[in-house]
């Protein structure tokens, strides 16, 4: 089995540090990118696979669905989690449209585990 | 304020205040850990400047976020400075380090203002049947005087806040959430409140 690698994008460093210390609490072997934006997340992937995302919402430049709709040019079929602080339905409707769960912030070992078990079931 | 709101609307506009401010502190619970406690919101109708003299007289942190779309306002998540450096060392517990890396503690209470005020501003959205865009976060620090100078208000504006006070009760920690709203968009709130009121009359 290769090693899964996980790429979070989020412009907060403590987000993507906690985003990260949560997963690796039970995904200890997967690899982690992190990028502070869309830009930087479109040039890691011209580089670098990344088998799974975690894309924060809320974000300058490029927004998470933005970046979303980007990545799926590239990776159809990758689980996408979108993180996100706003609770409004039409973010959560945005995020099916391009087949990514939305997951509320802030997190909870629940809520990282609901993102891990949607990352498996590939 | 009679002028300004009838009962019915203030009576409503607390109950929304009331659920968006349960959402906020259900996030600050999971973030701190801990039971929150929040009082019930008070509106007020009041100059800026008067505003700005209510705030306690000590070093504050200050998340401030601007709302547009269907209801333009500031919203502000307040602490002190004390208390905001426990309530970033709960979130990260154990994962991370923030004593002595101020960069990391900025980031991280700009995101916690991030989490509260979007949980509160989107729940009454919900409700609202409404869409609000929100910016990205900013962080002031300072005393009351020093903050939210930057903002869209003058001193001698008359302003509809709402006030809503927040306990931690295991750390012994007080917040404040603040709403500031100009005319305009206090007549579009009245708008949003129409088709509620029409269907609870």
């Amino acid at each position: 089995m290769t090693t899964k690698t996980l790429l979070i994008v989020d412009d907060s460093t403590t987000s993507r540090l906690l985003i990260k210390a949560m997963f690796a609490e039970i995904q200890p072997e997967w690899n982690y990118l992190q990028a502070a934006g869309g830009d930087e997340a479109l040039n890691i992937l011209q580089s670098t696979p990344v088998d799974y995302f975690s894309i924060d919402y809320n974000m300058p430049g490029l927004s998470g669905l933005e970046l979303i709709e980007e990545v799926r040019k590239t990776h159809p079929q990758s689980p996408i989690v979108l993180l996100t602080a706003n609770i409004q339905p039409q973010i959560e409707e945005k995020s099916k449209l391009f087949n990514s769960l939305c997951i509320h912030k802030p997190l909870t070992d629940d809520t990282i585990k609901q993102a891990e078990e949607h990352f498996s079931h590939e | 304020m009679s002028k300004i709101l009838s009962a019915q609307e203030k009576d409503l506009l607390i109950e929304l205040f009331n659920i968006g401010i349960g959402k906020a502190a259900a996030s600050l619970g999971i973030i701190s850990k801990q039971e929150i406690s929040v009082s019930i919101p008070e509106i007020n109708l009041i100059l800026f400047t008067d505003f700005i003299d209510s705030l306690p007289q000590q070093e504050l942190c200050c998340v401030i976020q601007r709302s547009f779309g269907s209801l333009n306002s500031i919203s502000a998540l307040i602490f002190s400075q004390e208390g905001s450096f426990e309530i970033v060392r709960r979130m990260l517990g154990k994962h991370i380090d923030v004593s002595s890396n101020t960069e990391l503690y900025q980031d991280a209470i700009r995101e916690i203002g991030n989490i509260m005020l979007n949980a509160c501003i989107g729940s009454i959205a919900k409700a609202l049947d409404i869409r609000i865009e929100t910016e990205l976060p900013n962080l002031q620090t300072g005393p009351p005087n020093n903050m939210l100078e930057d903002n869209l208000l003058q001193k001698d504006d008359m302003i509809l806040d709402v006030i809503i006070d927040m306990h931690m009760v295991e750390s012994d920690i007080a917040g404040t959430i603040v709403f500031i709203m100009g005319p305009f968009s206090l007549n579009k709130l009245k708008q949003g409140l129409k088709p509620i009121i029409k269907r609870i009359s």
